[in-house]
């Protein structure tokens, strides 16, 4: 997008008609990009904890402060009583400098961000079965597919320019099947809604399995040349008759079969998929299930295919490729692998450590134990977005220092010891990675706001303080240090980003184009990987004492915790009356109307809001959208956990709902 | 009328440049957008005028009315108005399509003291337009080809070599006689082959039938309520359409408070948005989006707003169909409506 500035000020957003991704759109999102970055409240000046009250300080002052917390915890404790969680939204350059500033810096391995939260089930998943957790294929090759399959994602809202796409393919006679117990706005223009009940993925996906093996609609060939696997695979889905599945998710079992058909032989098929898969105790389970049914009717590796996981935030798929795990550098390259340790020693001139650290919810976890004493939170609000939001405010409570690193006030920063302002994506170079690999370049429209400061530099300022300095002059020289050390971007550079609209990765030389479509004539790691997967209960169902079963959802015009897009006028005011989406049968017997205020309670605490009466939630179903600080779903939310990626259950748990 | 060589144009731009400041559609990175094209630089560096570049995406009613515009500020207690005072600038490569648009919003905004100070500013210089461009369907709204109005100069591509400029203001005939310009008088034959070069344009748009009868059937309340609300669910409620629209001219107020002071802002609203009409009960007038695009299409189509605007609401542009993610912008609905 373009940012129209006059006198210094950015006054408007403007999209790009000849951008491959874009098109000449944007989302309510987009087109209001701009609003908050003159905020009143946007932070100019560092704030430093006095007692209860966090109070204006001077660089000098808070710098001081955070190096000696640091310094304080790992003198105390280790280096793994530290910990930071970086930002999907921040640059590839800020996020490579926060992950080198954990590892280098501190000497620990615990650096995460919120792709925890949203996609590291496809990073564990896909990893497995393809070798590579991104999206296979590019957004406009939406253009292409005959036939288009989207589960548990909500792109009109979410994605709009994907949501666009695929709307836009539906006149040109492309197939739409949407799996989503909520009946979503793309639901509404498909050929066929599987609505299926919370957590029953993996069966619904057998049960089309099943019939694709029993009807001969595999691709046999494929199979044959390109995976392993598949003999164990169509053993495991003998058992998912239609009917079974049926039986389970709820979708009737014809609707099943003629799914499983039109995906299995239609030439070229889209799978795209969002947090309705991964946000689940099973996540990673089921995209592995996905990635069966994409593998076995042999979608993956060509146009207008591919399995495609929607990433979220602006640079989520940047902050997973610059290494902001606590298992892999950038690249995803591991920490456990001798090899690429040593690599990075190498490259930094320091000794690293070798065990693999902790996932933002552990984190959490060992602060409330005491094993974590101090925490840098760039750019992130795990105070509104993640799970079991009590113990996320305890767990940040019991912590010795608390460093945030932030454009406003959000509520974690409130909680915070030292807070320092940062620069906004329209006050600094970089690059992003959009969720199709695609390699951007992010420019300088305004001078920051007074005081603040881009994360790189924040972050260099520290190490320098703490004795270790990181090395880093400028944005473009953290971008070389990291395609230096990082084979699949070793291609990409500024200037080759100057023209044109990016590259996509893998890009490994100079004079590589770039890869628009992964796996196009082997995996990454070989062959595709089939791997059976059976079923998996949510670990909470309804029962007598919470009969509902809650799960959550995004808007359109709001972004994440809505720090940013809650500053705009015309999006705040688009808010709905009431965050409980309830059908109106489970209404009607609670004597809820819409506008009721409503209580909603969970096993582990309660929140409050007005009722929204829709039919688009089925009987039994509630949902919120989890943006809201003042409606936080995150207050019942269950943390039950993925034991692979460590993803809470954010999609479904057990809640009582009542007037209050 | 007058005639003149190509070159003239040149003149004519850098003597404008001169005194005022020279926006013109220019490509700049991945689009098309108005650029400053005066600069510091001198005016003897003009770049010669691009005649094929097409419509930029944004419409020029950012000149006018801005996407963000301060009204007043306060200190305290006391209270300041804040008016415009912008240099003069020239529009040079208007096509007829916009400033049609301009000519509807000058009704709208007569009494806005900020946008008519802006518009006085403005001198306006078309380009008629030779052949129908990609998505525009200026011909079936009224709108152009050719503008015949609302225009300072307008300038047509006669051949290789000459250019017709037609003078529609006083502005307009000074800036002639300032940059010193050879022209010379239009003659029968020239009229002609002016004619000409209007018909071929019109006759390089598709037919497109289904326009008339959309609007028909609009304007004799044809159009069933199950129509619309099947439209309804395709508007993302982005404010794409409304943005770049050339004659929307919804704004919304906000307060803008800091230490001490402030400033009172408007910025463009959109008609689309669920928030834009909903009442502080609760109540909405037009509570389902098909009700919304229902209000949207009708403000842009109906004959109902010809006694107050002179003409209907679109000019045909086809913006909204380059950036709605819904697929539903002015042609596409035309389409559905009039099939």
């Amino acid at each position: 997008m373009v940012l129209g500035v006059e006198e210094g000020r950015v006054t408007d957003v403007r999209p790009l008609a000849s951008h491959p991704v874009s098109a000449g759109q944007l989302c309510a999102k987009g087109w209001n990009a701009e609003k908050f970055l003159r905020a009143p409240d946007r932070l100019t000046t560092p704030l430093v904890r006095r007692g209860a009250r966090l109070e204006p300080a001077s660089w000098e002052e808070a710098l001081g402060a955070a190096a000696a917390a640091l310094d304080e915890a790992v003198a105390a404790a280790g280096a793994d009583a530290t910990g930071v969680i970086a930002s999907a939204r921040a640059t590839n350059e800020d996020a490579y400098a926060a992950m080198k500033f954990a590892r280098a810096v501190l000497g620990t391995n615990n650096v995460d961000h919120c792709a925890r939260v949203c996609h590291s089930p496809s990073v564990a998943g896909l990893g497995r079965t393809l070798g590579s957790g991104a999206m296979t294929n590019s957004i406009a090759d939406l253009e292409h597919a005959d036939c288009i399959l989207v589960v548990g994602a909500d792109p009109t809202e979410n994605h709009p320019i994907i949501g666009a796409r695929i709307l836009a393919a539906k006149p040109r006679g492309a197939r739409l099947i949407v799996a989503d117990p909520r009946r979503t706005r793309l639901a509404r223009f498909a050929d066929l809604h599987l609505r299926h009940r919370l957590g029953t993925d993996i069966p619904l996906v057998n049960g089309m399995l099943h019939a694709i093996f029993a009807n001969g609609w595999e691709a046999a060939d494929y199979l044959a040349a390109r995976c392993e696997g598949a003999a164990a695979l169509r053993a495991s889905v003998a058992e998912w008759t239609p009917e079974r599945a049926a039986a389970v998710s709820g979708v009737p079992a014809a609707d099943i079969v003629r799914a499983a058909q039109w995906y299995a032989t239609t030439a070229r098929a889209f799978l795209a998929y969002g947090l309705g898969v991964t946000q689940h105790v099973c996540g990673t389970e089921n995209v592995i299930a996905l990635s069966n049914l994409a593998l076995a009717t042999g979608h993956v590796g060509m146009a207008g295919a591919g399995i495609n996981p929607l990433r979220g935030q602006n640079n989520v798929q940047g902050a997973c490729d610059m290494g902001a795990l606590p298992d892999v550098y950038s690249g995803y390259q591991r920490v456990a692998d001798a090899a690429a340790r040593a690599k990075f020693e190498a490259g930094w001139g320091r000794s690293l450590p070798e065990r693999p650290g902790r996932t933002t919810l552990a984190m959490q976890e060992a602060a409330r134990t005491g094993a974590l004493r101090a925490l840098v939170v760039i750019g992130q609000d795990p105070a509104v977005t993640d799970p079991a939001q009590h113990e996320v405010h305890r767990a940040l409570a019991s912590l010795d220092a608390l460093i945030v690193l932030e454009l406003f006030l959000t509520e974690t920063a409130r909680l915070a010891d030292v807070v320092l302002p940062v620069a906004s994506f329209a006050e600094k170079d970089g690059t992003f990675t959009s969720t199709e690999r695609r390699v951007q370049r992010v420019r300088r429209a305004v001078a920051p706001a007074p005081g603040v400061r881009a994360d790189w530099e924040i972050l260099e300022v520290l190490a320098e303080r703490l004795q270790r300095p990181m090395g880093f002059r400028s944005a473009a020289g953290v971008f070389d240090e990291m395609a230096a050390l990082t084979p699949i971007y070793a291609g990409i550079s500024w200037a080759r980003l100057e023209a044109g609209h990016g590259l996509q990765w893998p890009c490994r030389s100079a004079t590589d184009p770039g890869t628009p479509i992964l796996h196009q004539n082997r995996f990454t790691h070989g062959k595709g990987r089939l791997i059976p997967v059976g079923d998996v209960a949510p670990a909470e169902r309804p029962d007598a004492e919470f009969p509902l079963a809650l799960t959550t959802f995004r808007l359109h015009h709001v972004y994440g915790s809505g720090s940013m897009t809650r500053r705009a006028p015309v999006l705040e005011r688009e808010n709905p009356p009431g965050l409980l989406w309830i059908h109106p049968a489970d209404a009607r017997a609670r004597h809820i109307a819409t506008g009721t205020p409503v209580r909603i309670r969970s096993r582990r605490g309660e929140v409050r809001t007005r009722a929204l009466v829709s039919s688009d939630v089925p009987e039994g179903t509630v949902a919120m959208p989890y943006h809201f600080a003042e409606a936080p779903p995150n207050l019942v939310t269950n943390d039950a956990l993925d034991p692979i990626a460590r993803m809470p259950e954010l999609k479904v748990c057990a809640v009582a709902v009542e007037p209050c | 009328m007058v005639l003149a060589g190509r070159g003239a144009v040149d003149e004519l731009r850098a003597a404008l440049a001169a005194q005022r400041a020279l926006i013109e559609p220019r490509w700049q990175g991945d689009g098309i957008e108005w650029v400053e094209t005066t600069g510091s630089g001198p005016t003897a560096a003009l770049a010669p005028f691009d005649w094929d570049v097409g419509l930029p995406l944004p419409s020029p009613k950012r000149f006018f009315f801005p996407p963000r515009e301060t009204l007043l500020r306060w200190h305290g207690d006391a209270v300041e108005e804040v008016l415009p005072a912008p240099r003069p600038f020239a529009l040079f490569g208007l096509r007829s399509c916009d400033v049609t648009a301009i000519a509807y919003q000058d009704r709208f905004f007569a009494a806005d003291p900020a946008y008519v100070r802006r518009r006085a500013a403005a001198f306006l210089v078309v380009v008629q337009c030779r052949t129908a461009c990609a998505g525009g369907f200026c011909v079936d709204v009224d709108a152009g080809p050719f503008a015949s109005s609302g225009f300072d100069l307008a300038l047509t591509l006669l051949s290789d070599e000459r250019v017709l400029l037609e003078v529609g203001s006083a502005e307009g005939a000074a800036a002639i006689a300032a940059a010193r310009l050879r022209t010379e008088p239009a003659d029968a034959r020239t009229r002609t082959i002016r004619g000409e070069v209007e018909a071929a344009a019109r006759a390089s748009f598709p037919p497109r039938p289904f326009i008339a009868r959309a609007r028909a059937r609009l304007d004799a309340g044809e159009i069933r309520d199950e129509e619309w609300q099947a439209l309804g669910p395709a508007c993302l409620a982005c404010t794409g359409c409304t943005s770049l629209c050339p004659t929307c001219s919804c704004f919304t107020m906000t307060d803008e408070v800091a230490a001490g002071g402030g400033e009172r802002v408007r910025y463009w609203d959109s008609c689309l948005l669920e928030g834009f009409q909903r009442e502080a009960s609760g109540h909405h007038p037009a509570p389902r989006p098909g009700d919304r695009v229902r209000r949207f299409w009708y403000h842009k189509l109906s004959a109902d707003f010809v006694r107050e605007f002179g003409r209907v609401g679109c000019v045909g542009c086809g913006r909204c169909d380059v950036t709605c993610p819904g697929s539903i912008g002015a042609l596409r609905v035309l389409e559905r409506l009039g099939a």
